[in-house]
């Protein structure tokens, strides 16, 4: 009976943030997402590339939201996306297999490379799987998927998280560059 | 003896409250529940416990250049040499060369002892005495060695006890100062002024 014991859980969850905190977070990724946004819909599309995609709003929660945590410094926003897109783009181009097989060795590849660079950033994980199931328009990028969107997206983000977050008077970003 | 860990401590008694409390002062979201944030504060307060503790280890405090004195060294020439290191006391060791033990302790107080002073007295009894015109003339000593009047055994102690201990061990035996041996041989002695010191410096080293 230990095992549902366990599934109880048994520690109390961290306070809710202050509403001032909110408002940063909120701010933030709006500056944050629009940048990313506006660059995409005006330069990227026209040029039939891509900028924007899914695993920059899940950057977002981490960069605006919790900007302290290791998940949202700078090595592993950027290391991260790029990694886990070198990841994905591998195994599509190096797999026959089934697409659903490709996807998951995809993201459980990016979560490994991540782990070893000590550059875990879960939005990765969603950039590894967005290279194997995106459609052709990500397919046919290649591996300039790990240099835009992805790294050039997350450079962008990284830009207006040391301002936003700097600006606000209680925060600060990076913990840490290395 | 005195038990000196038994002072309170808030800084060991910290609960999940009071990290609850504290990260809900902390700006900005913490990516860390309450209990890790708690586990973490307890393993990092024992790692600082056991590096205060080896940093005031008596090996780190005692001090090293001991003068000491051969068992058979004429007491006269103790004293002489108390006098002239300035210190109130020191070893007396046995044998010669590799062999050399530690045989006994010699102190001020055996001296004012073999003054026909009181057990307790201090250096302070013999002036008040002498001003008074009280003392006798001094015993005959000329034959006396060291080995006649120092207090043996010594109390001793080991240099990777901690200076704590050494204090505690100093008052339940009235002493100023213990003969650090490692593997029975004397490498240093500490004294209350050690204790002393070691405390001020980490004090300083803490920014206090």
């Amino acid at each position: 009976m230990n095992i549902f014991r366990k599934m109880q859980g048994k520690g109390q969850s961290p306070p809710r943030v202050a509403w001032a905190e909110i408002m940063h977070s909120w701010v933030g990724a709006v500056c944050g997402m629009a940048a990313v946004g506006v660059l995409h819909e005006r330069v990227a599309d026209p040029a039939d590339a891509v900028l924007l995609i899914g695993s920059f709003g899940a950057s977002a929660v981490l960069l605006y939201g919790a900007p302290k945590s290791p998940l949202a410094q700078p090595r592993n926003l950027v290391l991260g996306h790029v990694l886990s897109a070198l990841a994905g783009v591998s195994l599509r181009l190096l797999m026959p297999g089934p697409v659903w097989l490709c996807a998951a060795l995809a993201v459980a590849t990016a979560i490994a490379l991540m782990h070893w660079a000590k550059a875990l950033h879960p939005p990765g994980g969603a950039t590894a799987l967005i290279a194997v199931i995106g459609g052709p328009k990500i397919a046919a990028l290649g591996y300039w998927y790990a240099l835009v969107p992805a790294g050039a997206g997350a450079l962008i983000m990284l830009g207006v998280a040391l301002v936003a977050n700097n600006l606000a008077r209680n925060r600060s970003y990076p913990e840490y560059w290395r | 003896m005195p038990n000196i860990t038994a002072c309170p401590d808030p800084l060991r008694d910290v609960d999940a409250g009071d990290i609850l409390a504290a990260m809900k002062e902390a700006n900005g979201y913490l990516d860390i529940t309450p209990a890790d944030a708690l586990e973490l504060y307890r393993a990092a307060y024992a790692h600082a416990e056991a590096r205060i503790r080896d940093s005031l280890a008596v090996g780190r405090i005692m001090t090293r250049q001991v003068v000491s004195a051969p068992e058979d060294l004429p007491a006269v020439q103790v004293a002489r040499l108390l006098a002239l290191a300035g210190v109130s006391g020191l070893p007396v060791l046995r044998g010669d060369g590799l062999t050399m033990e530690l045989a006994g302790v010699i102190s001020i107080k055996d001296f004012l002892i073999r003054l026909s002073l009181p057990r307790q007295a201090t250096a302070m009894t013999l002036v008040a005495e002498l001003l008074s015109g009280a003392l006798g003339p001094a015993p005959d000593l000329s034959q006396a060695v060291a080995r006649e009047i120092m207090s043996a055994p010594a109390v001793s102690i080991s240099p990777e006890v901690s200076s704590g201990q050494a204090a505690a061990l100093m008052l339940e035996h009235g002493i100023n100062r213990l003969p650090v041996l490692q593997d029975g041989k004397i490498v240093g002695m500490v004294t209350r002024g050690d204790l002393v010191r070691a405390c001020h410096l980490s004090l300083q080293e803490n920014g206090a």
